[in-house]
């Protein structure tokens, strides 16, 4: 039923960098600190995040909306991608630009499946896994990158388990033919060595949102991804992955 | 077109709770229950990862076809679930989508049908009867005050679902909104309100006496010994019951009209 995987006409254009800094969001962090999760997203945006997704699982569906049409609203503005966490119906209807499905959530050639039925062949599909065998399962059924972690050791998701560093990232982005991310406590002292092992790109939350000056961690990752990924576009043959040298 | 739901007779929800039983039993209870003559099953699986929900509604939707009780299923919050099961409806949470949601999820709904035709061998044979003509998507939604019942879009909606009527141990600890506060819902609602929470064989009648045009259950079929013995029990109780005059719910349910078209196929498989 899954359409092949190139189908969707611009679907995969540009996708690797538009990957880069990619910012998760997190109602329960914004209540910690005090600032709500559309003004982070805001100040991250301008301090250059490339990409957004609107993660909040434990708000009802009717404020996951709300908060999904600010956030669209921030990101179409500034031209960058938005993806809904988990829920199919709600990035179809926030008319966003994909979703990003776990293991537990609902497969992605059945999520694929629906967003044709929707008359929407542009629809991103970003999967999370560790797992080669999974990864390959999913891009076959229509994912458009897969996303590995817990790399470091996040602090906002409970029920990750041990960190798993970089190495299952470098397998993944060898075994894979769409883009990697990498994902799990990542910050600017780390995230050289995630593009260096293959990713084109790091998901982020703590490292922005519980920041005192989101725009300015928004700008240091930026200038640490953009500054790995060069490295490795000057030299394609020293990455672990083949990611690395590729656009 | 036929009504999405039937409200011809006092309409018997039974909410299947997913969380703790496995998906197989879970199908099991629902073929029980609809022998026993409920009118819809709404599936529900609070903290239950999609993928889990998906499988489990898929698996109650073919057990409910291998019984030839094709019941409608309605999934809990979740419409991308239900779309994708080929289930009959969405129930809104009263802290999921507002009532206005309801021609939305419509329209998804029939954008979903027309994507997905049914074509398959069970497709065919169940056309040639009545109870697997079209049917429109059904979308019902839960209340817990009055004023809720008369919230704008609620005339949308297909149902509303108002409680919890009597003490249940679900809401251990919070009281009962009781049988008056039912039947100023029943009365403020544009469309057929479903009674929920204690509600037994004893008194269901109370319910549908209040204005309740449905009556809706969780553990009185799900943890009895026979579901589909205490589902025909329930049934028992409700239709012996008098309803008020003019009845709500057939007034209500007969007044709207829906577009959007029913596939039986395969897909869950």
């Amino acid at each position: 039923m899954a359409q092949p995987v190139d189908a969707g006409p611009g679907r995969h254009r540009d996708l690797r960098s538009r990957l880069a800094v990619y910012l998760l969001t997190d109602p329960e962090l914004a209540a910690a600190t005090g600032r709500s999760v559309v003004e982070t997203a805001r100040a991250a945006i301008a301090g250059g995040v490339t990409a957004l997704q609107l993660r909040a699982k434990a708000l009802p569906a009717h404020r996951q909306w709300e908060l999904g049409l600010e956030l669209r609203r921030l990101t179409r503005a500034a031209g960058i991608p938005f993806f809904v966490n988990d829920r199919v119906d709600l990035a179809l209807a926030l008319e966003a630009d994909g979703v990003h499905l776990g293991e537990e959530d609902i497969p992605v050639a059945a999520a694929r499946r629906l967003a044709q039925a929707q008359g929407r062949p542009d629809f991103i599909i970003g999967f999370s896994t560790a797992v080669l065998e999974l990864a390959r399962q999913a891009v076959a059924d229509g994912a458009d990158y897969v996303s590995v972690g817990d790399l470091f050791g996040t602090t906002r998701k409970p029920d990750a388990g041990a960190p798993i560093g970089t190495a299952p990232l470098a397998a993944m982005a060898r075994s894979v033919d769409v883009p990697v991310i990498g994902i799990g406590g990542i910050t600017a002292a780390t995230a050289a060595q995630v593009i260096e092992a293959g990713a084109c790109g790091v998901a982020v939350i703590s490292c922005i949102a519980a920041s005192p000056d989101p725009a300015g961690a928004a700008r240091e990752l930026a200038q640490v991804v953009a500054a790995a990924l060069a490295r490795g576009r000057a030299a394609p043959g020293a990455g672990a992955g083949r990611e690395a040298g590729r656009r | 077109m036929r009504p999405a739901l039937r409200w011809d007779r006092v309409h018997l929800q039974f909410i299947l709770d997913l969380p703790g039983l496995a998906a197989h039993k879970a199908a099991h209870i629902a073929a029980a229950a609809a022998r026993g003559g409920v009118d819809s099953i709404q599936v529900r699986g609070k903290g239950l990862g999609a993928g889990d929900l998906l499988r489990a509604t898929c698996l109650v939707m073919d057990a409910l076809r291998d019984v030839g009780l094709p019941v409608p299923v309605l999934v809990n919050d979740r419409l991308d679930v239900a779309l994708l099961a080929g289930a009959d409806g969405v129930h809104l949470p009263e802290s999921g989508w507002p009532p206005p949601w309801a021609q939305r999820c419509r329209q998804l709904a029939a954008l979903a049908a027309e994507a997905f035709p049914g074509d398959g061998p069970e497709a065919a044979s169940q056309a040639a009867t009545d109870v697997a003509a079209p049917r429109p998507f059904a979308v019902g939604r839960a209340i817990h005050s009055t004023a809720a019942a008369a919230l704008p879009g609620t005339e949308q909606l297909d149902y509303v679902m108002f409680g919890h009527v009597f003490a249940t141990a679900s809401k251990a600890g919070l009281p009962p909104r009781g049988v008056a506060a039912l039947a100023r819902a029943a009365a403020a609602a544009p469309v057929p309100v479903i009674a929920v929470g204690g509600i037994t064989p004893a008194n269901a009648a109370q319910a549908v006496e209040a204005g309740a045009a449905g009556v809706a259950v969780i553990r009185a079929i799900r943890d009895a010994p026979d579901p589909a013995a205490a589902a025909a029990a329930l049934r028992e109780a409700i239709d012996r019951a008098p309803r008020p005059a003019p009845p709500v719910g057939p007034a209500a349910g007969a007044k709207k009209g829906r577009t959007a078209g029913r596939k039986e196929d395969g897909r869950c498989g």
